[in-house]
């Protein structure tokens, strides 16, 4: 490591900062050296955004002592923070779409001609220069738009190094990356920490903190818990930091015989990617759709529910065989579908919990076809506090929920719809292991009260822990059915298609 | 850039030719055949000189449709613009050259009220401009109890009239208005903004730019372009009347949609093949002698199925 090591770039001390009803923080703490990785860890609702977010400028502290290279600041500006060279990734881009690479690095700091005009082929060619630094060279004229997801993070990085910064937070950079993208952005990480850049380093992934981190700060409901040493302390002790509590059982699974067959899926096949595809899904059941990113799991949901017009093959529902299928009839005859990216597909964000929550099931609940207030807040009360959604009450917007609330909100809109058949796409993504825990206990309750579940998932742990039967695809097919109790090493040569 | 790539560029930019440039072709050869005059040197002249108003309204709105605005009150603005300038030529000694600042300084007044109600109040723009469209109209007609303002000094008649280069000054102008609007968004980092804030304004926000600043200048510039159409309108027909601009605002607007200008998408040049695309449709109903009352429709027809069509094949290409 550099000689810049033990030179403190950033501290922040007994920093408080409370929302309506809600204190977000309670005296955190977080200091960071100049050349380290230093990861924030907490579940979701912890106050890491919260805290990140103060850092930026973007929220007002309510107390506590904001210290940037030895000096104490006082009002503290979006505008200060980027001049002292503070700058954030956050999970969703900033990016706009339509332009290119170039612009996008240079937004806000366009590089001029005559003071009045952009420097266009200045800006392209320093862009170009940035790109190489962080090891990935795109053609800066590309619209970002176009752009691979792991490409867009490195536009995003090498905006925030175009702008000479020293601390850089990266919220969850690796969310949405392959094994391969990880790798090319450690690489670039690793480049950021020999120039003396200090990063905090926002992740869920424990096997994440010991590959990149130099020491971990754990927050709980928006406390400070603690600042350690990767080297000195082990993923378990991390886990109890985080959850306060030990999480006897991640995988809470009652297994039973299944029922009848509640969903028939034979040769289903699509215009592009899709081939063939044939499952089965018996009430009581859960079963694991495994397989790697790209292998067609999302498609064959998006097929099932007819959000995606199939070319060949037949599905049938709770006995009844469908031809043609849209997304009304398939919620009709009693298929749910939580999406994988639930914050755009699934939820109504800026709708309470309450509204949410009833959505799937309105001509159940009122078949009169008017909403009794008194009733949707009984009905929306009743599952909100089955799932224990938090912070408790069901008037709050979906959108300053969570990751791991937002997610139970879905459950509870199907929990709230009666027996079905769901479809859970990648249902912990993104999650803390404690909501990820309730999640799954009460995916589990779900399928205890009769319904059918197909889980996709790209977590191996997950598939195997919850799964009653597990079918694997590779290249838009079906490539293997395995029963509960098979290997994980199976699993990944069916999966990657090796021979045994 | 390696002789593959252009070859590549070449193919794609031929492919994104925008649909209403098709449209257009299909129009003129079909307005040309059914009646031969409408191809003659003296029609198309009067075309651009009719277009002029449009084209520069058009040339201020494109600028808050890219920003991802909706702009309707520039026809009432442009009426109101003119009556003022009329008024104070009729009813002051104030010179010409200053009385021609006063249908700027409307617009540009105008165009800080929409900002305001818009980038500061967080109200739709498609409403406040409704508002401030329909207050507009209310002034216009009560300023002088409904009646235009007629006895402009002759020299005024001038500008909108005379010519320079054998070329009619309202063409002049809406050239001047199309270089500066494509100068601005192609070329100054305002225009980039313009496009950051219609394509996803939190990334501008998160740069530290004020958007908010940015978005009330678009409106501004929008309501100077009102200004200086009003300069042109009134001077040319000498008189100002209180239902001049009337429906003017939608025509522009859809002129910017046809382009394919909204929300971080399009320019100056979309714009004008929009532009063209009403003035044609226009002018070859005209030529072909359909009632105007029949005009209105057939308009409004076309441009819904315009935007329909090119939302459609969006959406396939998009695939």
């Amino acid at each position: 490591m550099t000689a810049g090591e033990h030179k403190v770039i950033l501290e922040m001390k007994g920093i408080c900062k409370a929302f309506p009803g809600v204190q977000a923080l309670d005296k955190v703490n977080l200091d960071l050296y100049a050349g380290e990785v230093h990861v924030l860890v907490g579940e979701n609702g912890a106050g890491k955004s919260t805290l990140m977010k103060i850092l930026a400028g973007a929220y007002d502290r309510d107390a506590g002592e904001l210290i940037v290279d030895g000096e104490p600041q006082g009002h503290w500006t979006p505008a200060l923070a980027r001049a002292k060279g503070v700058a954030m990734v956050y999970q969703e881009f900033n990016l706009v779409p339509f332009r290119n690479v170039a612009e996008n690095i240079f937004l806000g700091r366009e590089k001029l001609r005559w003071g009045l005009f952009l420097d266009k082929a200045a800006m392209h060619r320093s862009a170009h220069e940035q790109m190489e630094a962080i090891g990935v060279p795109v053609d800066t004229h590309t619209p970002v738009g176009k752009l691979g997801v792991a490409q867009q993070q490195m536009v995003e990085i090498a905006k925030a190094l175009s702008l000479d910064v020293r601390i850089l937070v990266l919220d969850e950079p690796t969310s949405a990356l392959t094994v391969r993208e990880i790798e090319q952005l450690f690489d670039a990480i690793r480049r950021l920490k020999a120039r003396g850049v200090g990063i905090i380093y926002i992740s869920h992934r424990m096997e994440e903190v010991s590959a990149i981190g130099d020491r971990i700060t754990v927050l709980r409901d928006g406390q400070y818990i603690g600042t350690r040493r990767v080297g000195e302390v082990t993923t378990d002790e991390i886990v109890k930091m985080m959850v306060g509590r030990e999480i006897k059982d991640l995988f809470p699974r009652h297994f039973r015989d299944p029922g009848e067959v509640a969903l028939r899926v034979q040769g289903l096949s699509t215009a592009d990617k899709l081939r063939d595809v044939s499952l089965e899904l018996r009430y009581g059941e859960i079963v694991g759709l495994a397989g790697l990113v790209g292998a067609g799991r999302t498609e064959t949901a998006r097929a099932i529910f007819g959000l995606d017009p199939h070319t060949a093959g037949s599905i049938e529902i709770t006995g009844r065989q469908v031809s043609r299928i849209d997304p009304p009839t398939a919620v009709e005859m009693g298929l749910g579908l939580a999406p994988e990216d639930r914050k755009r597909d699934g939820l109504f964000p800026i709708l309470p919990i309450k509204s949410n929550v009833i959505m799937a099931s309105l001509r159940r609940l009122f078949p009169n076809g008017i909403l009794w207030p008194g009733k949707e807040n009984r009905e929306a009360a009743k599952y909100a506090n089955r799932l224990r959604i938090q912070p408790p009450g069901i008037e709050r917007q979906v959108q300053y929920l969570s990751g791991g609330n937002q997610q139970k909100v879905v459950v509870a809109k199907w929990l709230a719809a009666g027996p079905r058949v769901l479809i859970f796409d990648e249902p912990t993504r993104g999650i803390d292991v404690g909501a990820k825990a309730e999640i799954h206990a009460f995916m589990d309750q779900l399928a205890n009260e009769g319904n059918a579940i197909l889980m996709i998932s790209s977590e191996l742990p997950e598939i195997l822990g919850m799964s009653d039967r597990i079918y694997v695809m590779r290249d838009g097919t079906v490539a293997g059915e395995f029963p509960r109790g098979a290997s994980s090493e199976e699993i990944i040569r069916c999966a990657m298609g090796v021979k045994a | 850039m390696s002789i593959g790539t252009r070859k590549r560029t070449l193919q794609s930019a031929l492919v994104r030719i925008p649909p209403v440039v098709w449209a257009l072709l299909a129009m003129v050869v079909f307005f040309a055949r059914m009646d031969p005059r409408f191809l003659t040197l003296s029609n198309v002249a009067n075309l651009f000189t009719q277009g002029s108003i449009l084209m520069i309204l058009c040339m201020g709105v494109v600028v808050v449709s890219i920003a991802g605005g909706i702009e309707l009150s520039v026809g009432a603005v442009m009426t109101l613009a003119g009556m003022l300038m009329a008024w104070v030529l009729v009813n002051t000694g104030l010179p010409i050259a200053l009385a021609l600042l006063v249908p700027l300084v409307v617009g540009a007044l105008c165009g800080i009220l929409n900002g305001i109600f818009v980038a500061r109040m967080n109200i739709p723009s498609f409403i406040a401009t409704l508002g401030t469209q329909g207050m507009a109209i209310g002034l216009c007609l009560g300023m002088n109890k409904g009646n235009v303002i007629a006895g402009l000094p002759p020299a005024v008649g001038n500008i909108g009239g005379g010519s320079w280069l054998g070329v009619p000054v309202p063409i002049w102008v809406s050239v001047v208005a199309f270089a500066s609007s494509f100068i601005l968004l192609r070329f100054t980092p305002f225009g980039l903004y313009v496009y950051a804030i219609g394509g996803n304004e939190q990334a501008l926000k998160l740069t530290g730019r004020p958007s908010w600043w940015y978005k009330i200048l678009t409106f501004v510039y929008a309501g100077l372009m009102a200004g200086l159409a009003a300069i042109i309108i009134t001077s040319r027909n000498m008189t100002a009347q209180p239902t001049v601009g009337l429906g003017m605002e939608f025509e522009a607007f859809s002129g910017t949609v046809l382009g394919g200008c909204v929300a971080g998408r399009g320019g100056a040049v979309e714009t004008t093949l929009g532009v063209l695309f009403i003035l044609v449709l226009r002018n070859g109903l005209n030529v072909m002698g359909v009632p105007t009352y029949y005009q209105l429709a057939i308009i409004g027809t076309a441009l819904i199925s315009a935007i329909v069509v090119s939302v459609v094949l969006e959406q396939r290409m998009a695939r």
